[in-house]
């Protein structure tokens, strides 16, 4: 358990891939960062969620391989909305200890919308049929090749 | 790791649980992280050491990019801040830990900033690029007005009757029908794909990687480079394509003193700015003769039109920062880049009264006069910045001398001429449509489907 006190160590906040050295590394970055919308419009496909909701989502379910940084999240969020794959509305929290006296804080909340829901199934058909493509081409090249 | 912390982790340090609203951190602790993001906010990234390396877009970069995070967005940011305070302070991080992490993990305000806005503007901008196309039919009053893709532009009023053609592509301009001298297998690093495409062109290559590393785009990026015999012009175009999706901002090519250049479009519209002064006297004198509009409502429309179609999201009053327009007199003065001035020189030369006199001789004599009881009406309502039309209709003014438009209900127009009664529809459907453009067909006008 790290010191509390002290500020977290890249290594407590990331980078939560796993070590990958040299050019492995970068190719597994590049692929990664094509797929963020994937993951993104993913997430939206099990109903409304607002940014910091989104990116703990996509941390858990790739089990801390992939963290969306604010500066990744939110440009991308806000191009999915501007081309129409998503939706937003905000909503004005009001926590128990609101005395009445401090304004509501705002939250922005994402819904994918009915063009985002048809970008996702094309995404996750043609990101399904290139991993098996390329899995299965591998496969073969590794028992042709020995 | 302190990364995510299941949502069941019972609370330290005085991280409060309050159901639903879940990041609310107390008087204290909020006022804390309002003061930390204010200060993020509004910090001035300090001149790095190497400033005097620095090209000069970057080093004179205004201070109004560093703080045009909107309110909104500033909403967002701190609604993430907070819930990520929360999620520290569940891991046990210290109040102060947690506020400096959450704030850290922002990054920069500036580069944030540069992000989210390329992110909102890319898809209008890059649609923008490719293709303006518009049918003017019988000068500003009666305009019907058409945006779409590349082609099959699908309107119900026939073939345009002027269409602007955006300037070959600057690859194609570049290029010529040079055709790459060696291809490549496999993807190759950026920098060797344009030292190859620059060499069939004979050209150097410039590139301010300083630059486009701010935008996480580097010399080693690799791209795929076609085979040998490409036309070089496509090659560019694919290049282009493949560093615009890494950098999700558009790139333009630039070819001046033997160099081939790759560049930001933002910073290339920044070198080619300049302040214009256009003459309206003709057009608004068309104007006040065949529509009685008077000189300031005319030149407000023509303003309207024009940063309503050419390139909108870059105009100052839609929120832009590369262009505006004010009108004195009869001139027009535009601080733009130059492809904005192209647009614009061409919008101003289809109202001249000779481009526009084969299309007003199509009206009928409403045009002319003030309608009169019985005369159709046809309106089209449309959003001045979505271009989606609200409705197009057609109305015969009722023995009352009224038209009657959904949701809004019966409207005087008897005895109006065009634009008095765009004017007063205007101000009807206000309450109704944000930004309306409002279009008074000729009696003999189809109207125009919007195609997108």
């Amino acid at each position: 358990m790290p010191d509390p006190s002290e500020p977290p160590t890249e290594d407590e906040r990331g980078p939560t891939r796993p070590a990958r050295k040299g050019s492995g590394e970068k190719a597994f970055r590049d692929l990664l960062r094509g797929s963020h919308d994937l993951f993104v419009l993913s997430v939206l496909a099990d109903g409304p969620q607002y940014g910091y909701a989104i990116a703990r989502t996509v941390n858990a379910r790739t089990e801390g391989e992939v963290t969306l940084s604010p500066a990744v999240l939110y440009p991308l969020l806000h191009r999915l909305e501007a081309d129409g794959l998503v939706s937003a509305n905000w909503e004005e929290v009001v926590g128990e200890r609101n005395d009445g006296k401090r304004p509501g804080r705002r939250r922005k909340w994402y819904r994918l919308s009915a063009k985002g829901r048809r970008r996702l199934e094309q995404r996750t058909r043609a990101h399904r049929a290139m991993s098996g493509l390329v899995e299965s081409f591998l496969s073969r090249t590794a028992k042709g090749g020995g | 790791m302190v990364d995510f912390p299941s949502p069941d982790a019972e609370p330290r340090n005085g991280a409060p649980t309050d159901g639903r609203a879940g990041d609310d951190l107390g008087l204290e602790l909020d006022a804390a992280l309002a003061t930390a993001l204010a200060n993020w906010r509004d910090d001035e990234p300090s001149a790095p050491d190497d400033a005097h390396d620095l090209e000069p877009s970057r080093a004179s970069r205004p201070a109004s990019r560093v703080h045009d995070l909107d309110d909104d967005v500033a909403d967002e940011l701190a609604a993430h801040a907070r819930a990520r305070v929360r999620d520290l302070l569940l891991a046990g991080a210290s109040r102060d830990r947690a506020i400096a992490a959450a704030i850290e993990e922002l990054g920069r305000s500036d580069d944030l900033a540069v992000r989210l806005r390329a992110a909102r503007g890319f898809p209008r901008r890059r649609r923008l690029m490719h293709v303006f196309t518009a049918t003017v039919g019988a000068g500003l009053l009666g305009t019907g007005i058409i945006m779409g893709g590349h082609a099959g532009l699908t309107g119900t009023g026939g073939p345009p009757s002027a269409t602007y053609e955006t300037p070959a592509s600057t690859a194609a301009s570049v290029a010529g029908d040079a055709v790459l001298a060696s291809g490549a297998d496999d993807e190759v690093e950026l920098g060797d794909a344009l030292e190859l495409v620059a060499g069939s062109l004979d050209l150097g290559v410039l590139v301010d990687w300083s630059r486009l590393e701010d935008f996480g785009m580097a010399r080693d990026h690799e791209v795929a480079l076609p085979p040998a015999g490409t036309p070089v012009a496509r090659t560019l175009e694919s290049l282009a394509s493949q560093v615009e999706h890494g950098l999700g901002m558009p790139v333009v090519w630039d070819e001046r003193d033997g160099l081939l250049e790759l560049l930001l479009r933002e910073d290339l519209d920044r070198r080619t700015t300049s302040l214009v002064a256009y003459d309206l006297q003709t057009i608004l004198d068309a104007m006040s003769q065949r529509h009685g509009l008077g000189s300031d409502p005319a030149a407000a429309r023509v303003v309207s039109l024009v940063t309503s179609m050419a390139s909108a999201d870059d105009w100052d009053v839609r929120g832009g920062d590369l262009a505006s327009a004010n009108v004195v007199g009869s001139r027009m003065f535009v601080s733009a880049p130059a492809r904005i001035h192209d647009q614009v020189a061409w919008m101003l030369g289809q109202l001249e009264p000779a481009a526009d006199a084969g299309a007003a001789a199509r009206f009928e004599a409403p045009l002319d006069g003030p309608y009169e009881v019985g005369h159709l009406v046809r309106v089209r309502i449309a959003d001045f910045l979505t271009q989606n039309a609200w409705t197009e209709i057609d109305r015969r003014i009722q023995p009352d001398g009224t038209i009657n438009l959904p949701t809004v209900g019966a409207i005087t127009v008897v005895g109006l001429h065009v634009g008095e009664i765009e004017t007063v529809v205007t101000e009807a459907v206000a309450e109704h449509v944000q930004n309306p453009l409002v279009v008074v067909l000729g009696p003999d006008e189809r109207l125009v489907t919007n195609a997108r």
